[in-house]
């Protein structure tokens, strides 16, 4: 079934500029390590997975984040920014597609990211979401 | 912490298992504050009953985090290159997770030496909560190490040149050209935004 949300498959969303700072770093340490020990003095590696505008390829689409599940990811490294590097991060929608198990839809987006800083590209990442009950028609 | 090299690498062999505390909501949030992402099926259980869900549960990003913590903890000398997840089920608070991985390949692309690993987070009850692969760029042993004074290993200009291929190729399908310059992004909505920590 046709659905108009595929039209946006390619549609660029946004591109941010994100500072490395040291906040930054330390934010990600307190949610993800346990230990204290000041071993890690760079961003971890996946905070890159989160640092594109999801939320805004969603709002596109029509989807509402309660019916948003993670579902896949995948990361690629080139360089891992350090601190004070200003990186620009490019988000688009790469896929969208329904799959029918049950009566009852399930609708998958595929938004990648790519961070880059000046003409040099540092990561890329695919998140694959699953939209509960599918994508709505009425958007 | 623990450093790797591709030759004392063996296939099969197992990194050491990082348990995690008890997941917390307090976690939850502060990943949320980190990441700008503000999903209150990850810290309102109120909200996640009214969805359909036993409470808030983890965020995805933040299991993927524990797993790489697992690995650099592995090979703090090594340079992660590719790491892939797939969620298999909902991770609570309360729930002791252990990150876990083993050796499956080693081999070298474009000279440099690699090991892949596949890796999960099992709970208390031993489900697996996540699954995926891990590729790593080894120094092929310690004395290599310490003549590159401890550096990471380098990716080779080859491999660098794949990766960029690889994604130039993913910037290609969008109408928007990829060397284009900011200022030529002309839509208010297209504009760079600045996010400081």
């Amino acid at each position: 079934m046709m659905f108009k949300q595929r039209a946006h498959i390619g549609s660029l969303v946004d591109i941010t500029k994100i500072l490395i700072h040291e906040d930054l770093i330390e934010r990600y340490r307190a949610a993800l390590y346990d230990r204290k020990e000041g071993e890690f003095h760079t961003l971890p590696p996946q905070a890159l997975a989160t640092f594109g505008a999801h939320d805004k390829a969603f709002k596109l689409l029509g989807v509402k984040l309660r019916n948003v599940l993670h579902s896949r990811e995948v990361l690629t490294l080139i360089q891992t920014p350090k601190l004070n590097d200003e990186i620009e991060v490019l988000t688009f929608i790469s896929d969208v597609y329904e799959q029918h198990a049950s009566e009852t839809p399930m609708g998958f987006v595929v938004v990648e990211t790519v961070g880059r800083k000046k003409s040099s590209f540092l990561f890329s990442c695919a998140r694959t979401s699953a939209i509960r009950g599918g994508f709505p028609r009425s958007t | 912490m623990a450093k790797a090299y591709y030759k004392t690498c063996t296939i099969g062999d197992l990194i050491t298992p990082l348990v995690k505390n008890a997941l917390t909501r307090t976690q939850f949030v502060k990943f949320a504050a980190a990441t700008d992402d503000f999903n209150p099926l990850h810290f309102d259980d109120d909200f996640a009953h009214m969805q359909g869900y036993g409470g808030a549960f983890a965020p995805g990003n933040l299991l993927l985090g524990f797993v790489e913590e697992a690995l650099y903890i592995y090979a703090e000398n090594g340079r992660l290159i590719r790491l892939t997840g797939t969620f298999h089920k909902f991770a609570w608070p309360g729930d002791l997770l252990i990150a876990k991985g083993l050796i499956s390949d080693k081999y070298k692309h474009n000279e440099e030496p690699r090991i892949d690993l596949e890796i999960w987070i099992e709970n208390q009850n031993h489900d697996i909560i996540l699954k995926g692969q891990a590729t790593y760029a080894l120094w092929d042993t310690m004395k290599e190490e310490t003549q590159h004074e401890g550096k990471l290993p380098p990716l080779s200009e080859a491999s660098k040149t794949d990766l960029t291929k690889m994604i130039r190729a993913k910037l290609a399908h969008l109408s928007f050209k990829e060397d284009t310059e900011e200022t030529e992004v002309t839509s208010e909505k297209k504009l760079p935004k600045k996010r400081h920590a």
